[in-house]
């Protein structure tokens, strides 16, 4: 099929506006993951809390406690790669004695805290440069489509003028 | 001229209607799409605030699973400690361990609006009568013991523990009830919160899991993506059909 001059822009926009809608779905999947971040992000929190209120438990009681502290498998997917070498260097560790382990669980939670943070500081810095470049294909799909419009509005005269 | 003229309007209208049937064609599907894409936006909408309330869910009796597990050590190391600080000098020692009883009662009292309110338990479930039994238990140590129960108290218009304790010296206070009814107190609180780690399980285990809700959100977020990508190529294909007619025309000219 030959495609005339006065489509090209058109096809063009049609990309622009493509792209666009790529963009817009791809925010889209990332506020769904958003709010699982979210949730291993406060669930870790919590934690935090019930670490803190160790301090106020009988000693020979505390490890019943921190044996609830522990991060969701699910969430575990969303801890960065550095902090799934540090734990492992953690494992290592005499997890059977107490102050050790009070130790490693503390320190685990903050390598928690600190990934998840870090995760929706990144996540956030890359949502906004996608929505300023959906805004820029947008622009884009209008731009070209206007140029698509003078080409067809000067085939509407050269017809009309035929017409005549 | 004539002879020539004739094929041309026929080569035109074939075109025209093989591209107008191609349309139609077309049309009829983006509208079956958009349906699909319609559809599955009510779903994906319900999975997602499915997803919402689990996370809601899960995070509550998470929550209340540690907080439990530090209330009951801490409860009963309290109790423990205040009832031996009691027993040193009963009755007149046992302000503190009366306020451990006041605090038990709130507690309860805070776990059955949580309960009630927060995590839909109902009235009628053994773990309420649980606590409302635990509630009852501490009016009965105070009333065995000190020979004065909150109710009493309450008539009386004691409005602190030295008040009470002060008030109880007067009265027939019993040590061997207070080392059994604090023994009986002591097996209610373990068997409350035993229960309450029981009833946060099971609910745990009825509840469908975030990775499945999650799975059913990417199911409808991607059937939701393919929906609205085939919308989009197919009203660009019947735009550009229709704007690419023209040539025909002009090249019959």
């Amino acid at each position: 099929m030959k495609i005339l001059p006065k489509v090209k822009p058109l096809l063009i926009s049609f990309s622009f506006a493509f792209l666009g809608i790529l963009v817009g779905q791809k925010l889209l999947s990332y506020e769904n993951e958003n709010i699982l971040i979210s949730h291993c992000r406060q669930s870790n929190l919590q934690k935090i809390f019930s670490y803190n209120n160790l301090d106020g438990l009988p000693y020979e009681d505390r490890p019943k406690v921190l044996d609830l502290i522990n991060i969701k498998d699910y969430c575990l997917k969303y801890v960065s790669k550095e902090t799934k070498d540090e734990l492992k260097l953690l494992e290592q560790y005499p997890l059977k004695e107490y102050d050790v382990l009070y130790e490693v669980v503390g320190y685990k939670i903050r390598l928690y805290a600190d990934s998840f943070n870090r995760l929706e500081n990144t996540r956030s810095n890359i949502q906004g440069k996608l929505l300023i470049g959906l805004l820029g294909f947008n622009v884009a799909s209008l731009a070209t489509m206007a140029i698509f419009l003078k080409a067809d509005s000067e085939d509407i005269e050269e017809k009309e003028k035929e017409k005549v | 001229m004539n002879i020539n003229k004739k094929p041309r309007k026929v080569h035109k209208f074939k075109e025209g209607s093989k591209r107008h049937r191609t349309v139609e064609r077309l049309v009829l599907t983006s509208l079956a799409l958009t349906s699909i894409f319609g559809i599955n936006s009510f779903f994906f909408s319900y999975t997602q605030n499915k997803l919402s309330s689990s996370i809601k869910n899960v995070e509550a009796l998470d929550a209340l699973q540690t907080s439990s597990a530090t209330d009951q050590i801490s409860t009963i190391a309290d109790l423990k400690r205040n009832y031996l600080i009691c027993k040193s000098s009963f009755p007149s020692n046992c302000e503190t361990y009366f306020t451990s009883l006041i605090q038990i009662r709130n507690r309860v009292k805070d776990y059955q609006i949580a309960f009630t309110e927060t995590l839909g338990l109902s009235k009628e479930e053994p773990l309420y009568d649980i606590m409302s039994y635990l509630y009852k238990q501490t009016d009965i140590v105070a009333k065995k013991s000190f020979d004065l129960s909150f109710q009493e108290a309450k008539e009386q218009k004691i409005s602190n523990a030295s008040q009470y304790i002060e008030l109880a010296l007067n009265k027939k206070y019993s040590l061997s009830n207070y080392n059994s009814s604090n023994k009986n107190l002591i097996s209610s609180i373990n068997i409350l919160y035993k229960d309450i780690d029981q009833w946060i399980e099971m609910k745990n285990k009825s509840s469908t899991l975030i990775p499945d809700i999650m799975k059913n959100v990417n199911t409808a977020y991607l059937v939701l993506v393919f929906s609205e990508i085939g919308l989009f190529l197919l009203v660009a294909i019947i735009d550009t059909l229709n704007n690419n007619i023209i040539t025909g025309i002009k090249e019959v000219n």
